[in-house]
């Protein structure tokens, strides 16, 4: 898993819960890398895992939550770095070129990087959209976090729910509803 | 938090921070040692492929040389031109055989050294390249080089394009001069054989192995009436021909594949209905491989000549069948000649019976003498017809050829004698030379061919050779020979002597008479023994007529056929039934019959022959064969079969043609005559069928019916005269029956005296047999039983009855004198 994905966690961690929480993440976990990880860098997803649990543990907050919340921040910050591919796109054109076009290019320039499949799929009400998201790394919630910040990037109000889960999480439909 | 907690965090946030630097920094690191290495990497594959570059620009270079070389080189010529055809390059060969040189050509246009087509043409030609961007195109077209020599050349035209720019020309034309002539000659030659086929309105075409149309010409749609788009393609049996036609064509293809040529006619259907008759010869072509690749046929259309055909074979049809009527004619004519003619020789015959006078013998003889020889023109007409139509075939038996000498003999010594001239017989054959011939045949030709000789012959003699050549045990050879002393026969004469109707002049037909026939009958006779009648003759010395025929000798088996005997029959003992429709026959048989002394009964059909039959007995049965209600056939079959009735059954007939005894006897019938017959061949025929058998019980029936019929005579009816018998002869003929009738007369008037003043009874039997059938012609039953009484009393002079008779007779001739009158 990139780094930036770490990094960016325990910025969020830093920022909402202060240093001590990190430091205590930290501490409760086993990691390899003693929590320095560098954005440049590639990690195990596991230790990813590890912290989000820790987090859960200490807040007293569920998983899924965790994950939504910081996948919504995470949006921000990819927003950010790589403009170029929201441009001229509404949030289902957007949904849509996420398997066509950016997981490509991203696959481009990290060769060994394991990136989830979102297969879109239409529906008769062009209100609405459904997702097939699939990935063995089993982090819908992530994406789902993911999915509120795009739309909010978009500045349209969405509902979205998870549908069907198979596989342990690996295979999850994902319904999204767009509403005033 | 403390403070010192605080300063504890941070410090190990800082010691994460640095670690995570510096694990960075390691990154960094090692993606610049990457990007370094592949930056070497790239410029060593810069530096290879610029090296590779020179190589194949190198390369490329003398590509170029050698490209330039071979098109300046080529046998073909290359040039290019700008757009608008200026010569911007030629190669070595163009130069070569244009005969201009390079510097004359460049800037020249292309077009100035062609002679055909028309530049317009060309021009169009390449324009329309350019336009529509055709990458290649092929042009013939003939030059004219710098010393006025005329060449053809094949051109392909590359458009030379760069980019979306066309720049111009390169072409590639090479020398066709003796193709196109080769072509031209072909064309020609095709065109020749075209209008040969065209002009001689033979319709031709093309087929492939399926029969199929391939290729069509004019002519032969002139032909069918289908144009040419019709018939391509298709095949000729499914719509030009019916189904007879099919069949032989089919046979026809495949003697074609087998790669033979064949001519043969069938019927087609035109495009308008009609049919056509067409000759066909086709041919197989065979195809580059050697193989039958289809054929070729020719078509004549032979209508005219078809219709021409069944023309002629309608005509021949008619012909034949106007032969067989003028058969039928004949054979009818025959019939109708020969029955007034039987009445002629019957009557005269019985007139020669009567007493007559010498004058009156005179005028009997020569009505005797030519109805017989009218008789035998008619037989040899008949004859003659009947050969012509192949009717006639040998019969062969056992014949002896001293019988045929010594009945010749006898019938020509007497003749020779009055003429004063020798008949010679030579032959070298014994009473035991049986062989198988046609006597009658045979003995017609020697006598046709003796008659003949002694007619030409005053002086010297007539000689008949009959010589056996035998030639070895197996095969014997008779040579018959008649010669003589006479005119002889001319050269010309001799070529056509044996042709009908032909007679030598310079014999004098006239003085002979004859139909001309003779000769020619029996040279046919001859041919039917498988041998030729040749002449030699030379005039004013004699002619030689002779044939010689193969012969097998008669074995024991040939002798079935029993020579009648000859009995001599005691006439007044027979009785004989005569069945006869027609009453001039009926009459004359019955006048023959009566005048030997026999008995006879008269019917008229095969129902009264049946009847007669139960009621009476008879000796032998005289049978026509046409009659009404039931014929002498079915009558003859009735009497065989129901009647269980061997009696001796005698066919006559008067149809001559249809003649053919062996008809007759498988009827059940013992022999045949033909009428009209003479009384000698009656009277042979009958006593040749009676049997030894001799009656004698009946002569006392006969005697006493005789007596009855005279008891009957004593009448005082005056009335004697009855015209019937004799109009029913004459049919009516009133000259003749007043000639006869006067005849009649004139006889009675002499005959009347002699009997009144006869004292010998035998005498007066004599004399009323003489006039015994005269008196059945002309008066009553009651004369005629008077006649037949004082006939039959040989011994006894009746005077009663002689007396009674001639007063009767006399009463007679006043009865007819008034009806002569009247």
């Amino acid at each position: 898993m990139k780094g930036i994905v770490f990094t960016e966690f325990l910025e969020l961690v830093e920022d909402k819960f202060g240093l001590t929480t990190v430091n205590e993440i930290i501490d409760r976990c086993d990691l390899k890398t003693n929590g320095a990880y560098t954005a440049v860098g590639t990690y195990d997803h596991g230790e990813m895992f590890q912290m989000v649990k820790a987090l859960s543990e200490i807040q007293n907050t569920p998983v899924p939550d965790l994950l939504q919340f910081y996948g919504a921040y995470f949006f921000d910050v990819l927003a950010k770095g790589y403009p170029a591919f929201l441009e001229n796109h509404n949030l289902f054109s957007f949904m849509e070129s996420i398997d066509g076009y950016i997981h490509p290019e991203v696959q481009k320039l990290y060769p060994d990087a394991e990136l989830p499949s979102f297969e879109s799929v239409k529906t008769d009400d062009e209100n609405e959209m459904l997702l097939i998201y699939k990935s063995s790394r089993k982090m819908s919630d992530f994406a789902i976090g993911l999915i509120h910040g795009a739309a909010n990037y978009f500045k349209i109000k969405v509902d979205v729910a998870e549908l069907k889960r198979e596989n342990e999480g690996e295979i999850v439909h994902i319904q999204i509803k767009h509403f005033e | 938090m403390s403070e010192k907690d605080e300063i504890e965090a941070y410090k190990k946030a800082l010691k994460r921070e640095k670690s995570a630097r510096q694990e960075a920094e390691r990154i960094l690191e090692e993606k610049a040692r990457e990007l370094y290495d592949t930056n070497v990497q790239l410029k060593e594959l810069n530096l290879q492929l610029e090296q590779n570059l020179e190589e194949r620009l190198e390369e490329l270079k003398e590509k170029d040389v050698l490209f330039e070389e071979v098109i300046a080189h080529a046998q073909d010529i290359i040039y290019q031109t700008d757009l608008k055809g200026y010569f911007t390059y030629v190669n070595k060969i163009a130069v070569e055989i244009t005969g201009h040189s390079e510097e004359e050509l460049i800037g020249k246009h292309f077009s100035e050294l062609v002679v055909s087509p028309e530049p317009e043409v060309l021009a169009k030609h390449y324009t329309e390249q350019l336009k529509s961007n055709t990458s290649t195109t092929y042009l013939e077209y003939q030059i004219i080089t710098k010393s006025k020599k005329k060449i053809w050349l094949g051109q392909k035209a590359q458009l030379i394009v760069k980019g979306d720019r066309v720049l111009g020309f390169i072409a590639f034309a090479r020398d066709i001069t003796e193709r196109v002539n080769a072509d031209n000659l072909l064309k020609r030659s095709e065109e020749k054989y075209r209008s040969l086929l065209e002009n001689m309105q033979l319709g031709v075409i093309e087929v492939d192995l399926e029969d199929t149309i391939t290729k069509v010409y004019d002519s032969f749609c002139e032909l069918t009436g289908y144009s040419k788009y019709e018939l391509l393609g298709r095949k000729p049996k499914e719509f030009l021909l019916d189904q007879e036609s099919r069949d032989v064509l089919d046979m026809q293809n495949e003697l074609r594949t087998q790669g033979k040529s064949s001519v043969y006619e069938v019927k087609i259907r035109k495009k308008n209905g009609e049919v056509a008759w067409v000759l066909i010869s086709g041919a197989p072509f065979s195809d580059v491989n050697g193989k039958v690749g289809g054929s070729i046929g020719i078509h004549l259309d032979i209508t005219d000549r078809k219709q021409l055909e069944l023309d002629l074979e309608k005509a021949r049809d008619n012909a034949e069948e106007n032969f067989k009527a003028k058969e039928l004619f004949l054979a009818n004519m025959s019939h109708e000649i020969r029955t007034p003619l039987n009445a002629v020789i019957g009557i005269s015959q019985l007139l020669e019976k009567t007493s007559l006078d010498s004058e009156q013998s005179n005028y009997t003889e020569v009505i005797r003498k030519s109805s017989k020889h009218l008789l035998a023109l008619i037989n040899n007409v008949l004859d003659f017809s009947k050969m012509s139509a192949g009717e006639v075939k040998l019969d062969f038996e056992a014949v002896s050829i001293l019988e045929i000498v010594s009945d010749l003999k006898q019938t020509f010594l007497y003749q020779a004698q009055i003429k004063d001239i020798d008949f010679i017989i030579e032959h070298n054959f014994t009473s035991k030379d049986f062989f198988m011939l046609d006597k009658l045949r045979l003995a017609q030709v020697l006598t046709n061919l003796i008659n003949n000789a002694l007619k030409f012959t005053n002086e010297g003699h007539v000689k008949l050779k009959i010589q056996n050549e035998r030639i070895d045990a197996n095969i014997e050879e008779i040579l018959f020979e008649v010669s003589d002393t006479g005119k002889g026969i001319s050269k010309e004469g001799q070529e056509k002597i044996f042709q009908e109707f032909k007679q030598d002049k310079q014999k004098g037909a006239n003085d002979h008479g004859g139909t001309g026939l003779g000769l020619s009958i029996s040279s046919k006779i001859v041919n039917l023994f498988g041998s030729e009648l040749k002449v030699k003759s030379t005039l004013n010395k004699g002619s030689n007529f002779y044939f010689s025929i193969f012969v097998d000798r008669a074995s024991k088996d040939d002798f079935s056929y029993e020579k009648a005997s000859n009995l001599a029959v005691e006439w007044s003992n027979v009785n004989i039934l005569l069945a006869e429709d027609n009453i001039v026959n009926q009459f004359l048989a019955k006048s023959l019959v009566e005048s030997w002394g026999a008995k006879i009964t008269v019917c008229s059909n095969g129902v009264e022959v049946l009847e007669r039959l139960q009621n009476g007995k008879f000796d032998l049965i005289l049978m026509d064969i046409q009659m009404p209600t039931m014929d002498g056939v079915e009558a003859t079959q009735k009497i065989r079969n129901e009647l269980q009735s061997d009696i001796p059954i005698i066919a006559l007939t008067a149809n001559a043609i249809k003649g053919d005894d062996e008809k007759f006897m498988s009827y059940g019938m013992n022999d045949y005559l033909s009428k009209p017959f003479e009384e000698k061949d009656l009277k042979s025929a009958v006593t040749r069928n009676l049997s030894a058998r001799v009656y004698s019980k009946m002569k006392e029936e006969e005697q006493n019916s005789e007596n009855e019929s005279a008891t009957q005579g004593h009448h005082t009816i005056k009335t004697f005269f009855n015209i019937d018998r004799l109009n029913a002869i004459t049919n009516g003929n009133k000259e003749m029956n007043g000639g006869l009738l006067k005849l009649f007369i004139s006889e009675s008037k002499r005959q009347i005296p002699q009997l009144e003043s006869e004292n010998n009874a035998e005498m007066a039997s004599k004399l009323a047999h003489k006039i015994k059938p005269s008196i059945d012609h002309i008066s009553n039953e009651e004369m005629s039983g008077l006649v037949r009484e004082i006939e039959s009393k040989k011994d006894e002079l009746d005077q009663q009855m002689i007396y009674t008779f001639i007063e009767n007779w006399k009463i007679l001739v006043d009865e007819i004198e008034e009806y002569l009158k009247g």
